[in-house]
């Protein structure tokens, strides 16, 4: 068992300035038998009015408002975890199993999967093999997608980022009713946060990840899930005001 | 009732004064016009009610259930009675909502349950409303106005008083609120189609009638902002937005219609949400096939109440049975409201049937059939004549602590002789009901 510090933070500046501002924020680790929680501490600047509470998947919330008119806005999170082997024994809800409009496979997509597995014996096994095939038909660029594309649009186009490669597997696996989600988290290292995902065989949760191509063992650390990136959106925010957003995002993790 | 008859045209310039509206958008333009009465009621016996009322009950206990255990344990799911797809792919469904328990376990504290009479006294169960049911203040209304034109019908009929509708409505609101705060109406605005109901009945209830803007969270509380900027709790809100537009932040990201993080406090059992979110699960039109079964297995009993024999294309056997006798059947697209994507067989010439078999073949799911029930149509008066015309009948089921039905309710009838669509956006006509007392 390894122990990991991490820290968080976005930074969001306004052009002109915003108000009467609401928001919602993901950017805790999410509570679970591999992750224990040995110190965690989070920020939200401006805001007088900050609440907590969690999701329907049991992912950790932070939300809250800023009336007074802004022109940046910061949240950030830190802490130390404690992570071990990766595996959650639960019989998955039902909902993990249906395709979401982020995660439908087409006919194409399908028929790629099929060639290389069945699926039906190693569920993850069979996945390994096709996020390995996977990667000779769609290659990693940065910035070839936003958060609005589909598992279908990144496949037909052949190229995308880590959620990219996620909601393709995870659309090839709901395709053949196999109970599957999408996870947000951190990796160690500094940049951004990363998107894999978890599948559930004989009611044993494994979490893979389709963009570095592995069996995930201990050094991921889970801040949340869904069934898609819509469930798992680390910030999420309404204002009134009518000012182009410049975004910064932080993230650092290491062993200690 | 005669002199009523006379009064007609009295109470509909009553109804115009008073401003009873429908606002209905059609191509794109908003137009209110006023929802046409007739005066002639529909009349219900004592007896015929008291099956009727017990039915309703049963039903809307049943619904209750369902709801509560939907989004919590799955029992209905995991025993097999109804299969999990039809939940999860229904519209209505918000897993948002999973895990929720609304304060005192109600989901569906104002349902709204359409029925049909069939020629031969028997009543049938036409669909579940379980979101954002309107109408209940148009029968208010037309009553006190009747009332006023023509005291003397209500001296000699003994017909139960329905004006009490708005305490029923705050009993409910109270009993949910648990003594949080104050009650609110929530309406979209002036622009909704059923503005007119919504600040009726903040008047008639004595709850504050808030815009979306008026509610803001704070403390894991909700609060409602006066025009002088005070903060008063909120303890219940009777919202009359729909799921989606309810939290921007959890929903529809551009809905200004919302109150940003509510769905926070709401799962934490800080504010009541009348009626829950994530009703709509319930009241799916392929769900409602699988009402009857519920009745048996959450309460133990027989239905006491008749779906319209209805067929899921769903299930092998169905579809073919749909597919063979499409013409002699109503299909319905089971994401739709309001009179929208019901189609009659009969009406549609051959190519319009083979389209709409070919739909149905390839996603069945998406689709019910029902027989066409022979309706027992309701006398109307039309330039001075009595005519017959398609009529319905919603009736407002209203859970607390008890589970009432409003003796009363909205009679609909159609204007075009030839339609069995009698919903108001579809520019139906309204009738009195009368529940008697004897």
């Amino acid at each position: 068992m390894k122990s990991y510090q991490f820290t968080y933070q976005t930074s969001i500046t306004f052009d002109s300035k915003v108000s009467d501002h609401h928001f919602k924020l993901r950017c805790l680790p999410y509570r679970c038998k591999y992750q224990t929680i040995e110190e965690e501490d989070f920020s939200v600047s401006p805001c007088k009015n900050l609440m907590r509470s969690t999701d329907g998947f049991g992912n950790e919330l932070i939300f809250g408002s800023t009336c007074e008119p802004h022109k940046s806005f910061t949240f950030a999170s830190r802490g130390i975890v404690q992570l071990s082997q990766h595996l959650i024994v639960e019989e998955p809800n039902n909902i993990f199993r249906l395709p979401t409009i982020l995660t439908e496979a087409n006919e194409e997509m399908k028929k790629f999967a099929s060639d290389v597995c069945s699926f039906e014996t190693n569920i993850v096994k069979d996945t390994l093999s096709f996020v390995e095939a996977l990667h000779e038909r769609m290659k990693y660029e940065s910035s070839s997608t936003t958060v609005k594309t589909s598992a279908i649009e990144a496949f037909t186009q052949g190229k995308g980022v880590c959620q990219d490669f996620s909601n393709v597997v995870l659309a090839v696996l709901r395709s053949k009713g196999i109970a599957c989600r999408y996870v947000n988290g951190f990796i160690p290292g500094e940049g951004e946060s990363h998107a894999w995902i978890e599948v559930n065989d004989n009611g044993i949760w494994y979490s893979i990840d389709p963009t570095r191509k592995h069996l995930i063992e201990s050094d991921y650390l889970k801040i949340a899930q869904g069934r898609d990136f819509n469930d798992c959106t680390i910030e999420r925010g309404v204002f009134i005001g009518n000012a182009l957003q410049h975004k910064n995002v932080h993230v650092t993790m290491a062993e200690i | 009732m005669e002199t009523l008859i006379r009064h007609k045209d009295a109470v509909n310039t009553w109804m115009e004064r008073f401003g009873v509206k429908f606002g209905i958008y059609k191509h794109g333009v908003f137009n209110e016009q006023l929802f046409p009465f007739d005066s002639v009621p529909r009349v219900i016996s004592h007896d015929e009610w008291t099956v009727l009322e017990k039915g309703l009950i049963q039903r809307c206990n049943a619904l209750n259930a369902f709801l509560l255990d939907i989004y919590n344990e799955k029992k209905i799911i995991k025993d097999g009675v109804v299969p999990s797809e039809f939940v999860y792919s229904s519209k209505g469904y918000f897993v948002e909502c999973e895990g929720i328990t609304p304060s005192k376990g109600i989901f569906a504290h104002i349902a709204g349950i359409d029925l049909v009479q069939a020629k031969d006294g028997t009543w049938y169960i036409l669909e579940d409303n379980l979101r954002i049911p309107s109408g209940a203040s148009y029968p208010m209304i037309a009553r006190n106005i009747t009332r006023k034109v023509s005291p003397e019908t209500f001296v000699n009929n003994h017909v139960a008083d329905n004006r009490n509708y708005s305490d029923l409505l705050k009993e409910t609101m109270d009993y949910v609120n648990d003594g949080r705060g104050i009650n609110v109406i929530l309406t979209p605005g002036r622009y909704n189609s059923a503005f007119f109901e919504h600040s009726y009945l903040a008047e008639k209830s004595g709850a504050v009638l808030a815009f979306p803007g008026d509610l803001i969270v704070e403390d894991d509380m909700l609060f409602y902002k006066d025009i002088s900027g005070e903060k008063m709790r909120v303890g219940a809100v009777y919202r009359r937005v729909s799921d989606e537009y309810m939290d921007p932040l959890t929903f529809e990201e551009s809905s200004v219609l919302g109150v940003p993080n509510i769905m926070q406090i709401y799962a934490m059992g800080n504010v009541a949400i009348v009626n829950g979110i994530g009703n709509g699960v319930a009241d799916d039109k392929g769900i409602y096939y699988f009402v009857p079964k519920m009745i048996k297995y959450y309460l133990g009993e027989e239905p006491i109440l008749k779906n319209a024999p209805t067929y899921l294309p769903y299930f092998e056997e169905d579809k073919k049975y749909v597919l063979e006798n499409l013409s002699k059947l109503v299909i319905k697209d089971v994401s739709e409201a309001g009179g929208y994507g019901v189609v009659f067989g009969r009406d549609l010439d051959a190519e319009h049937l083979k389209e709409m078999y070919d739909l149905v073949d390839k996603e069945p799911r998406r689709w019910i059939a029902q027989e066409v029930i022979d309706f027992k149509d309701l006398e109307i008066i039309e330039n001075g004549e009595y005519v017959e015309r398609k009529a319905d009948l919603r009736a407002f089921v209203l859970t607390g602590k008890e589970t009432k039905v409003w003796k009363s309710g909205l009679t609909r009838f159609s204007r075009n002789p030839n339609s069995f669509v009698v919903n108001s956006s579809q520019g139906g006509g309204f009738k009195d009901t009368w529940v008697m007392e004897d």
